[in-house]
């Protein structure tokens, strides 16, 4: 049985659908991450697990239990919000001790509880603090201590890093992972970044206009992207349009039949995933890799590869792709797209 | 940094209104304070202080202790209605607690007087409910001020509170909720708290309101004891007795002196500084 399953869930605003029929299940203890872009639905999704959005249709279920009608309050999935949302007239302590009050348990058990989450979670010391006298990354781990504190069902994370600034954010992935893992606390988790959605979860559904367009593994969502829309979302890309003609495409060496009767295709490129060599270097290439001859127009110099601005031949628009290698612009250059690092659509 | 005044444009600029302070405010009030310390012949004296310890002591206990019912009742009544407001939507409520801040003092007291007699409004209900027939009325009675003050103060309480319940960060309260607390749990825990500063301002301009109401006591309130705005009025009125009168204001003004000292020792402590 799923640990938290939704079953046709609407929530219309207006005309806007928030949620149109969107269908998920956690399994075990994994992380499932809902990514989209803002307006795509993931946060009124997280926030009717909540409790917090009254949904228009639809059934959430808690190991078996139908949830839907019950108050945010009886629920025991924790969330945590993007914001932290501690609150700014208790201690630290007191902020992570709250929920477990609430349950009414005795005081030597809280104080236990709080002693454990404050070490496990690398805040020893600040247990008297107010969260005004706390960085950033201290708040986090606070609004999350108090979340895994009370032990609760599933656990919900709100954009859990956008407030920290990129270094720390990547270091914290990590931390974040490992944690969970070691809690085994089944979790959504709610993110806009792509990347770090691939990076942390054993699950990724992507949402758009209310809708469910793909879920899977991190590696399926990035390697089989089933649409445009999927493919242009995870990934650093660059996507050109090519004409189409009775339902075949021509790029370069490629040759696709499309199912749509459309006249023009677009071709997603991964644009790291590109290898580019001088137009007449002899490199040998497998079948289903996509060769593209081109004219390098410019170049950015990014640290510690190159972006590129490419005309290719036959195709009107630029291509950007990056490589670690320095290419002068004017050249001609052969750029080898491996299969699985590109996708027509 | 210092900043210097370096042309006197800003000074002049001020001044008109630091004019009318000056003269609508801070001149009367310290002619007040003056003359509370001098008899009719123009001598220096205590005595219009001595006067008023043994005419009026009692009446300035029962309006400080009048006042601080009001406040207390006004402040339940607010946040509860601040309360139902933050967390449900019910217009009719929105526009009826707000109702009797358009009302002035006059209309209410006549109003009251009226509602609250023997044969009253709220009797004739009452007698119904209960099944009795006769009910002594409140009007005239510390119970039907009290009754009165608390139905003028509530709106302008309840406004400031609400204000205040509505601007907090609606993730404070999701969060608690999302813990596993009540809305009874939330008010307390994390509403009040969080509204210090604004309930504190609701609680001093409630006080200061009614311990200078003058309309309402005089119509409804009782014969004795008074409140110290009848006695003041009676001193000038009947005695055209200044020095009494304005010995009284003195003491009403010390009062609420010694609320605003410590609403600001408050703010000082709680926000490291005095804003908003």
């Amino acid at each position: 049985m799923a640990v938290l399953e939704g079953v046709n869930l609407k929530k219309y605003y207006g005309k806007v659908h928030a949620l149109d029929d969107v269908s998920f299940a956690i399994e075990g203890n994994e992380l499932l991450a809902v990514i989209g872009p803002s307006g795509s639905g993931k946060t009124t999704l997280l926030r009717s697990i909540a409790g917090f959005v009254k949904l228009d249709g639809g059934r959430i279920f808690l190991h078996g239990e139908d949830i839907t009608d019950l108050a945010p309050e009886k629920r025991n999935v924790a969330m945590f919000f993007q914001n932290y949302a501690l609150w700014p007239h208790m201690t630290v302590f007191e902020n992570i001790a709250y929920g477990l009050k609430l349950r009414k348990i005795d005081k030597k058990t809280i104080k236990e509880k709080v002693e454990w989450a404050l070490e496990f979670l690398g805040l020893e010391g600040l247990a008297d603090r107010k969260p005004s006298q706390l960085s950033g990354g201290q708040q986090q781990r606070v609004a999350l201590a108090r979340a895994i504190v009370v032990e609760p069902k599933v656990l919900l994370l709100d954009e859990p890093l956008s407030n920290l600034d990129a270094k720390i954010r990547l270091r914290i992935r990590f931390e974040l992972k490992a944690l969970q893992q070691k809690l085994g606390i089944p979790t959504l988790y709610v993110t806009h970044d792509q990347e770090e959605a691939l990076s942390i979860a054993d699950r990724v559904i992507v949402m758009h206009e209310g809708k469910i367009l793909q879920s899977g593994t991190p590696e399926e969502i990035y390697r089989n992207p089933r649409n445009l829309f999927v493919a242009d979302f995870v990934g650093m890309n660059t996507i050109v349009k090519v004409p189409a003609e009775n339902g075949l495409v021509k790029v370069g060496n490629i040759t696709k039949r499309i199912e749509n009767e459309q006249k023009t295709a677009s071709v997603v490129i991964r644009a790291d995933e590109v290898n580019i060599v001088d137009a007449t270097a002899d490199v040998s290439t497998k079948e289903g890799d996509l060769v593209l001859i081109g004219v390098i127009k410019d170049r950015l110099y990014l640290g510690s590869k190159y972006r590129y601005e490419v005309e290719v031949e036959d195709i009107n628009e630029p291509l950007f792709v990056n490589h670690e290698v320095d290419v002068a612009p004017g050249k001609k250059v052969k750029m080898i797209v491996p299969e699985g690092s590109y996708f027509i659509f | 940094m210092e900043e210097k005044i370096k042309s006197p444009m800003g000074f002049i600029l001020i001044l008109p209104a630091l004019s009318v302070l000056g003269l609508l405010y801070v001149f009367p009030l310290i002619r007040a304070i003056w003359s509370s310390f001098y008899d009719r012949a123009g001598n220096f004296t205590l005595g219009n202080y001595a006067k008023v310890f043994e005419l009026y002591t009692r009446d300035i206990v029962y309006s400080v202790a009048m006042t601080a019912a009001t406040v207390g009742v006004v402040l339940v009544i607010s946040i509860a209605i601040a309360s139902y407001l933050r967390f449900r939507d019910w217009k009719f409520l929105d526009y009826m607690y707000r109702l009797p801040l358009f009302i002035p003092f006059l209309i209410v007291g006549h109003a009251m007087r009226i509602f609250l007699a023997p044969h009253g409004t709220l009797n004739a209900l009452l007698t119904r409910i209960i099944g009795v027939e006769e009910l002594p009325g409140i009007s005239g009675s510390w119970t039907g001020l009290l009754f009165s003050f608390v139905w003028v103060m509530t709106p302008f309480a309840t406004l400031i509170i609400l204000g205040a319940f509505k601007a907090l960060e609606p993730a404070y309260v999701e969060a608690a909720q999302n813990l596993g607390a009540s809305k009874l749990r939330i008010i307390f825990d994390i509403l009040i708290p969080l509204s210090g500063p604004s309930i504190m301002v609701a609680t001093i301009l409630t006080f200061v309101r009614t311990i200078s109401s003058l309309t309402i006591p005089l119509m409804v309130g009782p014969n004795k004891p008074n409140m110290i705005t009848i006695d003041m009025m009676f001193r000038v009125n009947y005695f055209n007795d200044w020095g009494v009168a304005n010995s009284l204001g003195v003491i009403s003004y010390l009062i609420v002196m010694v609320l605003a000292i410590y609403y600001l020792r408050y703010m000082v402590a709680e926000r490291g500084g005095i804003k908003g």
